[in-house]
C-alpha cells in the first residue's frame, strides 16, 4: 500500500450555502485529484480517499470536480469532517499543516483489492412533499410553505428543537430528509441547521428545486443492519480472503440513533466481520462512496473501506 | 408501481430543468445537461456528441475520450459495449435537437444494469429539455448582447450629453479636453486617452494638449509627435480614423509605445472648422485588446465633439477679441473725437468772450488750426463710416494706373517726403476712387510709421497681367502683429506714435477686396514694402472672354 497526498483550499467564497460558491468547491476537487497523476504500475489497485470540510457547501460540487480528473476509473471514499455538532468551523490535516475551508485528498495505490461499501439503514415517513423552492442547501420552502414550519410540525418536535439551534441539531440528528433516487436506497440528507428567522432547513449536501422528499426515521435494528450491509459491500472484493483492515466513516447522526450502547455493538460487529483485522475509523458531517455511477456523496450512512 | 415509476421519472426531470436553469451560457448548460443526466441515470459515463465530435464529456479523464467507441454507442438506442477500465458498459443515446439542424447525441454508460424503456424514456425528455435550454440560453445569451449595446449607447450619450453641456457652458478648453479623454477611458475600458493639436511654433508637429491615464514623466516622454508618425500622427496626416492592432509588430509606431508593450490605438483627426488640427488618440495594454466596432463609432463622437468644442472656443475668442476691441475702439474714439472738437470749441469760445483781446494775427492763426482741427474731425468721421460700411466699392471701370496714382498724391506734395517713381502707362479696372482711397491709406501709413524726414516711394509697374503699386517706406513690421492680423481691425503696432485708432488698414483692406483687387505686405530689409496689385484692363477682358 502507498499514499499520496493533496490539499486545495479556499473553497469558501461568500456563504456556503449559496450555489455562487460553487465553481470555488469544484475547482478545490479538481486540485486535489491532480495527486492521482502518480503512476504506480506495481499496485494496479487504486482509491482516493478524501476528507473535506463539512461546513463548506455543497459537497456534491467537489465530488463533481474530483470526477472531471479522475473519472470512472478510481473509486472514491471518505468523509467530511466535523466540529461535533457546533457546526462553527472544522479542521483537516495534510502532511504536518492544519488547514479550515479545504479539501485533503489521499491516494492509494495497493497490490491487494480495495473496496468500499455503503448502507444508512433509514426508513420513509408518512406522504412525500415537493421542494417547491432551494438554493444549494438552503431549503425554503416544501409545499409551498416554510420549509422549517413543515419540519418542525409534520415531525412534531419537542420546544426547545423550535427556538434553540443546538437542541435543533440535535433532534435533526434522527430526522434526515430522503431524496428519491434510482437506487433502491433513497439519498439521505443531514439537516443540519435551522434559520429561525428566515424558516428555513440547512443542509449538508444540495437539496434540488423540484425533488420529492421524505422524512426518514430509523431505530438501531435498522442502523445495526445497514453497518452490516455496508461491510459485506466492501469485503466483497476480497473474494473472501480476510482484510488487511477496515476504515470507517460513520455519519455522527447515527451515533444519536444507536447510542453509548449500540455504538459498541456497531463496534463489535465490525470487528466480527474482519476477524483479526484492525478496525478504524471516525464520525463524520457526511460520507463520501463512489463505486459506480457519477455521484458518490451521501448522508447519514456509514462508508467502510475494505483494504485487502 | 407505474405511479411510482411516473412519480420518479417526474421528479428526476423536474430536478434537472432546475439544474440547468442555474447554468449561465450555452456551454454552462451542455455541461450541466450531460452531467446531471450521468448522475441521474448512475452512469459512469457521458457525452455530448456533436456532428460526431466530442462537445462534452464525463468519467474520462480530460483529453482522453474514445471518440469512435462513442459515436459506435451514440448510433444506437441502447447497445453494450467493453470500456476500457470500466468493463461491460451499458448505453443509451437519445437525440438532442440543434438550431442549426446539426446532428446532435446524447450518450451515457453505466456498468450495472441495462437501461429499462422507462430510463429510456427519460433520457428523451431530459434531451428534450437540454435542446430547450440551449435555445433559451442562447435567447437570453442575444438579449445580453443587446442589453449590453443598449447600455453601451446609454453611456455614451449621457457621456457626450455632459460634454456637450460643458462646452455649451462654455467651460474651458482645457477641461472640456481633459473630459473628452476621461470619457474615451471609460467608455472603451483598460485605455489611455490623449488630445495632440498641432503646435504653431513648430510646424509639422502634435502636441498633447489633453491627457489621461498617463503619468507626467509619460507625458513629458511623448509630449511632441511629428505629422504622420504613430496613429495619432497618421490620422493627423490621412484625415481618418487610423486603427493600430499588434501595435508591437508595426514600424512607424511611437517607439515609447511600443517598448511599453501597447497593444493597440485608435486615433480620429479633430477639426477646428473644415481645417484639421489635432488628434484623439485612445490605446491600450492589455494583452490581445482590439477595439470593436462599436468602440469605434464610440471614439468617433468623441472626436466629433472635441471637433465642436475646438470651433466653439474658437468662436468665443473671436467674439470675446471682438467686445475687446469694441470696448477699446469706442474708448479711442471717444478720445480722438474730443480732442478736436474741444480744441475747436476752446478757441471758438474764446474768440467769443475775448475778441477785442485776440490780434488779428492772432485770430487768423486760431481760425486756421480750428480748421484743421474741424478736417481731422472729418477725416477721422469719414474713415469710421467708411470702416462700417459692407461693400464699398461700387463703379468699377477702365482708369489710367497714372491718373489713379497721381489723384492720391494730390495735396501730399508740400511733405516733400512722399516721392513718385516710375508707374506704367496701364490701364486697369477698378473704383478709381477706392483705389485712390487704399493708395491714400498706405501712403498715411508710411508717414505715421517711418522716422521723419525718410522718402516714402510710389511706383507702379505690370507684372503677370497685374498692375502692381508699391508704397515703400523705411521702418520695421510690428513683430507681434502676423501680416494678417496688419489689416485686422482696431490692431496697431505697439510702437504707433500717429493718432488714430487702427481701422486704416483694415478699411484698405475692405475697399481691396471689394474691388477685386490684392493687398499685402512684407519686409525688404529696412523697408517696409506695401503692394496693391489691380487687375490689368486686358487681362481681365481676357478673362472674361474665356
Amino acid at each position: 500500500l502507498s499514499c499520496s497526498c493533496s490539499v486545495g483550499t479556499g473553497s469558501r467564497h461568500g456563504p456556503p450555502s449559496q450555489p455562487a460558491c460553487r465553481p470555488a468547491l469544484r475547482q478545490a476537487g479538481q486540485e486535489v485529484a491532480g495527486v492521482l497523476e502518480r503512476e504506480d504500475p506495481d499496485r494496479s489497485h487504486r482509491v482516493l480517499l478524501l476528507l473535506t470540510d463539512g461546513l463548506a457547501g455543497d459537497q456534491q460540487e467537489i465530488l463533481r470536480g474530483v470526477y472531471d480528473i479522475a473519472g470512472f476509473a478510481v473509486p472514491l471514499v471518505g468523509g467530511c469532517a466535523g466540529d461535533d455538532l457546533r457546526m462553527r468551523q472544522t479542521a483537516q490535516l495534510c502532511d504536518d499543516e492544519v488547514h479550515t475551508d479545504a479539501v485533503v485528498a489521499a491516494g492509494l495505490w495497493s497490490t491487494g483489492p480495495l473496496g468500499v461499501g455503503v448502507h444508512h439503514g433509514w426508513r420513509q415517513v408518512g406522504e412525500p412533499m415537493l421542494v417547491t423552492s432551494s438554493s444549494g442547501t438552503t431549503v425554503t420552502t416544501l409545499d409551498d410553505q416554510p420549509a422549517l414550519d413543515v419540519y418542525l410540525d409534520r415531525l412534531d418536535a419537542p420546544e426547545p428543537a423550535r427556538t434553540d439551534p443546538e437542541s435543533f441539531t440535535r433532534f435533526a440528528l434522527t430526522h434526515p430528509l430522503g431524496l428519491r433516487r434510482r437506487a433502491d436506497e433513497p439519498d439521505i440528507r443531514f439537516v443540519g441547521e435551522a434559520d429561525f428567522e428566515a424558516r428555513t432547513l440547512g443542509c449538508i449536501a444540495a437539496v434540488p428545486q423540484g425533488g420529492l422528499v421524505w422524512f426518514m426515521e430509523g431505530d438501531e435494528q435498522s442502523v445495526l443492519e445497514a453497518t452490516d450491509a455496508a461491510c459485506a459491500d466492501a469485503m466483497r472484493p476480497l473474494d473472501g480472503r480476510p482484510p488487511l483492515g477496515l476504515v470507517a466513516f460513520d455519519c455522527i447522526a447515527r451515533r444519536g440513533v444507536l447510542g453509548g450502547e449500540g455504538i459498541r455493538t456497531e463496534i463489535a460487529r465490525l470487528a466480527a466481520l474482519a476477524p483479526g483485522s484492525p478496525v478504524a475509523g471516525f464520525y463524520t458531517y457526511g460520507e463520501i462512496a463512489r463505486t459506480s455511477g457519477a455521484g458518490g456523496f451521501h448522508n447519514q450512512t456509514l462508508v467502510v473501506l475494505a483494504v485487502g | 408501481v407505474e405511479t411510482r415509476i411516473g412519480l420518479w421519472a417526474t421528479q428526476q426531470l423536474a430536478e434537472f430543468l432546475a439544474a440547468l436553469f442555474e447554468a449561465e451560457d450555452e456551454a454552462a448548460v451542455l455541461r450541466a445537461g450531460v452531467e446531471r443526466a450521468a448522475e441521474t441515470m448512475e452512469a459512469e459515463i457521458g457525452a455530448a456528441l456533436i456532428e460526431g465530435m466530442v462537445e462534452v464529456s464525463r468519467g474520462f479523464r480530460p483529453g482522453r475520450e474514445p471518440i469512435t467507441l462513442l459515436n459506435w454507442a451514440a448510433a444506437v438506442a441502447r447497445a453494450e459495449m467493453e470500456v476500457p477500465d470500466l468493463g461491460v458498459c451499458f448505453t443509451a443515446a437519445v437525440d438532442i435537437e440543434r438550431h442549426d439542424e446539426s446532428a446532435g447525441r446524447l450518450v451515457l454508460g453505466r456498468s450495472s444494469t441495462p437501461f429499462s424503456a422507462v430510463e429510456m424514456g427519460l433520457l428523451r425528455n431530459m434531451a428534450r429539455v437540454l435542446a430547450l435550454a440551449l435555445r433559451s440560453a442562447r435567447t437570453v445569451a442575444g438579449d445580453r448582447l443587446l442589453l449590453a449595446s443598449i447600455q453601451e449607447r446609454k453611456e455614451l450619450l449621457e457621456r457626450l450629453t455632459r460634454i456637450v453641456r460643458s462646452i455649451s457652458h462654455r467651460a474651458p478648453l482645457e477641461d472640456v479636453f481633459d473630459a473628452i479623454c476621461v470619457g474615451a477611458c471609460e467608455l472603451v475600458g483598460n485605455s489611455v486617452a490623449l488630445i495632440r493639436r498641432l503646435d504653431e511654433s513648430r510646424p509639422g508637429m502634435l502636441r498633447v494638449v489633453s491627457s489621461h491615464g498617463f503619468s507626467d514623466y509619460e507625458i513629458e516622454e511623448v509630449e511632441w509627435l511629428e505629422v504622420g508618425q504613430g496613429a495619432g500622427g497618421r490620422a493627423f496626416a490621412e484625415e481618418r480614423m487610423v486603427v493600430i492592432d499588434d501595435y508591437s509588430d508595426k514600424p512607424g509606431v511611437v517607439e515609447h509605445f511600443q517598448k511599453r508593450d501597447l497593444q493597440c490605438a485608435l486615433a480620429l483627426p479633430v477639426y477646428e472648422g473644415d481645417r484639421v488640427v489635432g488628434t484623439l488618440t485612445i490605446g491600450s495594454y492589455e494583452a490581445g485588446r482590439t477595439y470593436s466596432p462599436a468602440e469605434q463609432d464610440a471614439m468617433a463622437a468623441l472626436a466629433e465633439h472635441a471637433s465642436l468644442a475646438l470651433s466653439d472656443a474658437r468662436l468665443l475668442q473671436q467674439m470675446r477679441e471682438a467686445q475687446a476691441a469694441k470696448d477699446l475702439f469706442l474708448a479711442m474714439v471717444s478720445h480722438e473725437l474730443k480732442t478736436p472738437l474741444t480744441v475747436m470749441m476752446g478757441m471758438l469760445r474764446t474768440l467769443e468772450t475775448r475778441d477785442e483781446d485776440v490780434s488779428p494775427e492772432e485770430r487768423k492763426a486760431m481760425l486756421s488750426a480750428a480748421y484743421r482741427r474741424g478736417q481731422e474731425l472729418l477725416g477721422l468721421i469719414d474713415r469710421l463710416l467708411q470702416g462700417a460700411k459692407g461693400e464699398l466699392a461700387s463703379t468699377v471701370t477702365n482708369a489710367l494706373l497714372t491718373d489713379v496714382v497721381n489723384d492720391a498724391l494730390d495735396g501730399l506734395h508740400h511733405l516733400g517726403r512722399v516721392a513718385r517713381r516710375k508707374v506704367a502707362e496701364v490701364t486697369v479696372t477698378t473704383d478709381p476712387q477706392a483705389a485712390r482711397a487704399v493708395l491714400g491709406v498706405l501712403i498715411e501709413n508710411a508717414i505715421a510709421h517711418s522716422p521723419p524726414d525718410t522718402p516714402i516711394e510710389v511706383s507702379g509697374h505690370a507684372d503677370m497681367g497685374e498692375a502692381v503699386l508699391s508704397v515703400r517706406n523705411r521702418g520695421l513690421l510690428p513683430p507681434e502683429l502676423s501680416v494678417t492680423e496688419l489689416f485686422a481691425p482696431f490692431r496697431r503696432g505697439s510702437d504707433a506714435t500717429s493718432p488714430g485708432v487702427g481701422l486704416g488698414l483694415y478699411i484698405a483692406a475692405r475697399l481691396t477686396a471689394s474691388m477685386g483687387a490684392s493687398l499685402n505686405c512684407v519686409q525688404e530689409g529696412d523697408q517696409v514694402c506695401f503692394r496693391l496689385r489691380l487687375p490689368l484692363a486686358e487681362a481681365r477682358q481676357t478673362s472674361t472672354s474665356a
